[in-house]
């Protein structure tokens, strides 16, 4: 068959009707051929895809949102570490400076004497007093260290003097 | 849907107008990418087309209509993944020497227009369309099965007019050729 004809028929410049025999069935031929490469191309697509393409949307939609929540925090954060910074310090003592570090925290000892903590001047009731003695106690027992000997004291203790 | 108001919907990032989108173009988007690729591994691809079409929707302006922008976008992606693939194979191809070439699939399942047509030609018929190239089955997947215009065509692959008409003459041809060699036709 004529290679031009063929494609004016494929194109419906020519009428179904004005074609010869051969040339209509190698028309049903051909379109039979293209049933095939339409079949091989159906494609029905999935319910999952769509959610999963339908999610991947949304989260592309609110990813600028995430990014711009992301940087207010790192700038609150920010915020935060230079104030804590400006305002505190943190003390690296060295053994032989617990007089300081007493100072730091709040004891007016030497390291001579036992601490001694005076929490209020003039408990009130037996059940406060006891409270107060289990506190000393306590605070003996955690911060005892100070008034130990320096040779038992070898290592180094930090102190954070903070407003917070 | 009004294409009009589902051109805004996507514009303004609305994920209903996507849905909406994949309904109505999904099927039709796969059959494209299928015909192109010649393999079904098309889910990758769609969501490519979506994710690009979220992307780039603000630059759609109207000019052509949002089937034929989609089908380019389709078509593109495609063109990138076949590329991406043959950068792939070339890589392996030191691997792989005897390996054949990977050929069109053909459906997986059974189906009406099968069943009505004897196993042997449904096959031989499957292996003719599978010798054509990727391009000869995009163009004639979109003139004669999806019946577009010569003009949507154009826009579509991003070529002039006379150059598809050229290729689909030849594609054809090419097709026709492949057809008498196994007898169908005369």
């Amino acid at each position: 068959m004529d290679e031009e004809r063929f494609v004016h028929i494929l194109d419906r410049e020519i009428p179904f009707e004005e074609l010869r025999v051969d040339e209509k069935k190698n028309l049903k031929s051909y379109v039979k051929a293209l049933g095939a490469l339409k079949e091989s191309c159906c494609y029905r697509p999935s319910d999952d895809l769509k959610k999963r393409t339908v999610s991947k949307i949304r989260r592309l939609k609110i990813k600028p949102y995430r990014m711009l929540g992301t940087v207010a925090a790192c700038l609150v954060l920010g915020f935060f570490s230079v104030s804590f910074f400006t305002g505190n310090t943190i003390l690296i003592k060295k053994k032989g400076d617990l007089y300081q570090l007493a100072n730091v925290l709040g004891y007016s000892s030497t390291l001579d004497e036992r601490l001694r903590v005076n929490l209020t001047a003039f408990p009130q009731e037996e059940t406060e007093r006891n409270d107060i003695a289990m506190m000393e106690q306590e605070m003996e027992r955690s911060l005892g260290f100070l008034s130990q000997p320096d040779d038992q004291n070898a290592f180094e203790i930090s102190g954070i003097n903070t407003t917070y | 849907m009004d294409e009009k108001k589902l051109i805004d919907g996507l514009k303004k990032k609305k994920v209903w107008a996507y849905e909406v989108l994949y309904d109505d173009y999904a099927p039709r988007l796969g059959s494209v990418i299928k015909s192109y690729l010649g393999f079904d591994d098309v889910e990758d691809v769609i969501q490519e087309v979506f994710i690009k079409v979220f992307r780039n929707v603000r630059k759609f302006r109207g000019d052509a209509k949002l089937s034929t922008w989609l089908y380019r976008i389709a078509v593109n992606v495609c063109k990138d993944t076949l590329a991406k693939r043959k950068r792939n194979n070339e890589f392996l191809t030191d691997f792989r020497e005897n390996e054949d070439k990977a050929s069109f699939e053909p459906p997986a399942t059974t189906n009406v227009f099968r069943e009505v047509m004897d196993e042997i030609s449904f096959e031989e018929l499957m292996s003719v369309v599978g010798k054509l190239s990727e391009d000869d089955r995009l163009l004639i997947k979109l003139r004669d099965i999806d019946d577009l215009s010569y003009e949507e065509i154009a826009d579509i692959l991003d070529k002039p007019v006379g150059t598809v008409k050229s290729r689909l003459h030849y594609a054809r041809k090419r097709l026709k050729e492949l057809l008498e060699e196994v007898g169908y036709i005369g």
